[in-house]
């Protein structure tokens, strides 16, 4: 095993190989930057121009892409008070009050530095995870791994917003768009209307850019203007920053632990994993329930530490059980299927090469991305106050060229047109978009897995020992995502008895 | 109880139509081809009868369904007026470059998009959009067709296209040495 980890640092090591993780980690910089796009959006446009590379090259892009991006969103977090995406909403609270003491660079110091710690010490946890993942995963047999798949679903539907009907039904929708196309077992045409184009399936490519990256850039049109101005004076106290995190290093590391498990959970990540970890802070902190909110540093190296942590963390289920925890995720094993390689025991066998240069990618592109942001952090800032009107024909024209890529056919346009309109309509009406895409990437290997059950085992499949613990898993995971969500509504319902009660008495009293 | 208006409904009824449709389609081929498509179809048809129901039965301010969590959020503070209106506005320029695509072909509809965007659209002056265009059509140019070698498709109106391909392609062989 450590052999394979050698090896793969050396494929690593191939200058084309570190170009590609440079340029994908500068891209994720850009990206993080930018509020209202993120990883995700970047991971969809960058998909199609990975077909042509090898393994190595596209996840040295792709994983340098979305490592970063929780590095670079402190930036407009800290100077505006506005998340870069929505891992760093927590880092605001004492960020942003930081910013307006005079103390951005201290603030940048402490966040990079924590950021690159979580970053490393999840890939750490990932690459420790594999020799005890192994045995468990090559355990498993399509049952098993058919039963994960809907686990997945499942608790990124429920989990992935306030309305689990709505979630589930949209992980269904993207079951049923990736069951367009040929039936690979009977040869039957299913939901091709006549379209040869179909015949082949949707392709991820375009449904991923219409779902996700126009949707945004509508929204950031809707929305207008730039949100602030750039800050004129140069930022002092990075060093001061870096001596923080030192000093507090145990925080950092609890926190990358706290990032590592929120990201292998599937349905939690980037938008709670700042609050978990804020939240643990203040809980474990000495006088934090004091300083906390009002520019203390360790309200910014806890968010920091945990949002990049938790790639290490979410890449685990991705590669050893084939389930997705996020959209990014999803995306990331459509480029697997896509390079040819299957998810679970085969990545940590035949493919432990691959693995453990993803593992690496991740760990190297926390370097690099820290690095330029402590040299860049003034021109990120630029890059983050960039003009909307200026912003939104370059995205839809990269869109629109990423999105012919997936099959170069007038097709993939109709499809960038149709998911586009649809995924901006399921955002303003609340429904959870990273399901569908999750379903659309799983469709095809879940059935697969269903048809090698019933065959093999006829109905018996159902009765094996872990098909039923994970079926017990999922009919929790739908209880507590419906009685959490039942929850915050009525959470919500009191808060907004208490503001009518409030205005009420404000009528009254004038 | 009491029914409300809610805008969202429309949009459960069109994923419940589509389902069925989905379901109704699905009637015609073998079971092997079915089983799978009727397992998430017809459950999925019932949820969108329980989603519709939450959508005009309940109360009104328990349905902000910010995508929340793991979505990224929605802005709310824009006026759902305004919203509309330049919804209408982006998906518009978008819808028309597909068209634009479609009748001339890539080559010319960016370059053509992007001046008539940033000037009618953004307000931008000649110099900016200008040099846009011409950094944008370098950059085609540069990646899609010296690097990536993008069969670009025709358009219903190929002459231009098929001219401004020529140039290039002339220009690229001229600089091979000998």
């Amino acid at each position: 095993m450590w052999e394979a980890a050698v090896v793969a640092f050396e494929n690593l090591l191939v200058p084309t190989r570190l170009g590609y993780l440079f340029i994908g980690v500068f891209m994720g910089l850009a990206l993080g930057a930018i509020p209202g796009l993120g990883g995700l959006v970047g991971l969809a446009i960058l998909l199609p121009f990975t077909f042509d590379m090898d393994s190595f090259e596209a996840f040295a892009i792709m994983i340098g892409l979305i490592s970063v991006t929780s590095t670079s969103d402190t930036i407009p977090s800290v100077l505006f008070g506005v998340p870069g995406t929505s891992a760093s909403q927590a880092t605001i609270l004492d960020g942003h009050p930081m910013a307006k003491k005079g103390e951005a660079g201290r603030a940048f110091g402490g966040a990079y530095m924590a950021s690159l710690i979580g970053g490393v010490f999840g890939s750490l946890v990932l690459a420790l995870s594999i020799p005890v993942l192994r045995p468990i995963v090559l355990a498993f047999g399509s049952p098993e791994f058919f039963m994960l798949g809907f686990l997945g679903i499942s608790m990124v539907a429920v989990l992935s917003g306030n309305a689990p009907v709505k979630g589930l039904i949209a992980g269904a929708l993207g079951l049923c768009v990736g069951m367009v196309g040929m039936d690979p077992q009977t040869g039957v045409l299913r939901w091709v209307f006549g379209q040869l184009y179909l015949w082949d399936g949707v392709p991820l490519v375009p449904v991923a850019l219409g779902i996700f990256a126009i949707p945004e850039i509508v929204d950031l049109t809707i929305r207008g203007t730039r949100i602030a101005d750039v800050p004129k004076e140069r930022l002092v106290g990075v060093l001061s920053g870096i001596r923080d995190t030192f000093r507090n290093w145990f925080l950092v590391v609890r926190c990358g632990v706290v990032g590592v498990f929120v990201g292998a959970i599937p349905g939690l990540g980037a938008s709670v994993v700042d609050w978990f970890a804020y939240g643990h802070a203040i809980q474990t902190e000495k006088g934090a329930n004091e300083t906390f909110g009002t520019g203390d540093v360790r309200g910014v190296l806890a968010p920091e530490a945990a949002n990049n942590a938790k790639e290490g963390g979410a890449l685990i289920p991705t590669i050893a059980f084939g389930v997705p925890g996020s959209a990014s995720m999803a995306l990331l094993l459509g480029a697997m299927t896509i390079q040819g390689l299957t998810p679970g025991s085969a990545m940590l066998t035949k493919d432990l090469a691959v693995t453990y240069t993803m593992i690496w990618s991740l760990a190297v592109a926390n370097i690099f991305g820290t690095v330029l942001c402590m040299l860049l952090t003034n021109t990120l800032a630029k890059i983050a106050m960039v003009r909307i009107n200026l912003l939104t024909p370059l995205v839809v024209v990269i869109v629109f060229l990423a999105s012919f890529q997936a099959t170069r056919h007038y097709g993939d346009l109709w499809s960038l047109l149709f998911f586009s309109l649809l995924g901006w309509l399921m955002k303003r009406f609340g429904w959870p978009r990273p399901p569908l895409i999750l379903g659309l990437v799983l469709s095809g290997i879940i059935e697969n897995y269903l048809f090698i059950s019933v065959s093999r085992y006829g109905a018996a499949w159902m009765t094996r020992p872990i098909v039923m613990i994970v079926a017990v898993l999922i009919v929790v995971s739908l209880y507590y995502g419906v009685r959490n969500a039942r929850k915050q509504r009525e959470l919500q319902q009191q808060r907004d008895v208490q503001t009518e009660q409030e205005r009420g008495g404000g009528t009254d009293e004038a | 109880m009491k029914l409300k208006a809610n805008p969202g409904a429309l949009f459960t009824v069109f994923i419940l139509i589509l389902m069925v449709g989905l379901v109704m389609t699905a009637k015609q081929w073998q079971f092997q081809a079915r089983l799978f498509p009727w397992s998430i179809g017809i459950p999925t048809m019932l949820l969108c009868f329980l989603q519709l129901g939450l959508d005009l039965f309940r109360n009104r301010n328990e349905d902000e369904d910010l995508a929340g969590v793991m979505d990224l959020p929605v802005d709310r503070s824009v006026p759902v007026r305004v919203v509309i209106q330049r919804a209408v506005n982006i998906f518009s320029w978008i819808f028309g470059l597909y068209a634009c695509i479609w009748i001339i072909g890539f080559i010319l509809s960016v370059p053509l998009f992007l001046l008539l965007y940033l000037r009618l659209q953004a307000g931008e002056s000649w110099k900016v959009a200008v040099t846009y265009m011409v950094v944008m059509m370098v950059f085609m140019v540069g990646v899609f067709e010296m690097v990536l070698h993008i069969p670009w498709p025709p358009g219903l109106i190929d002459a231009p296209q098929a001219l401004i391909l020529g140039l290039v392609e002339r220009y690229l062989s001229s600089m091979v040495p000998i």
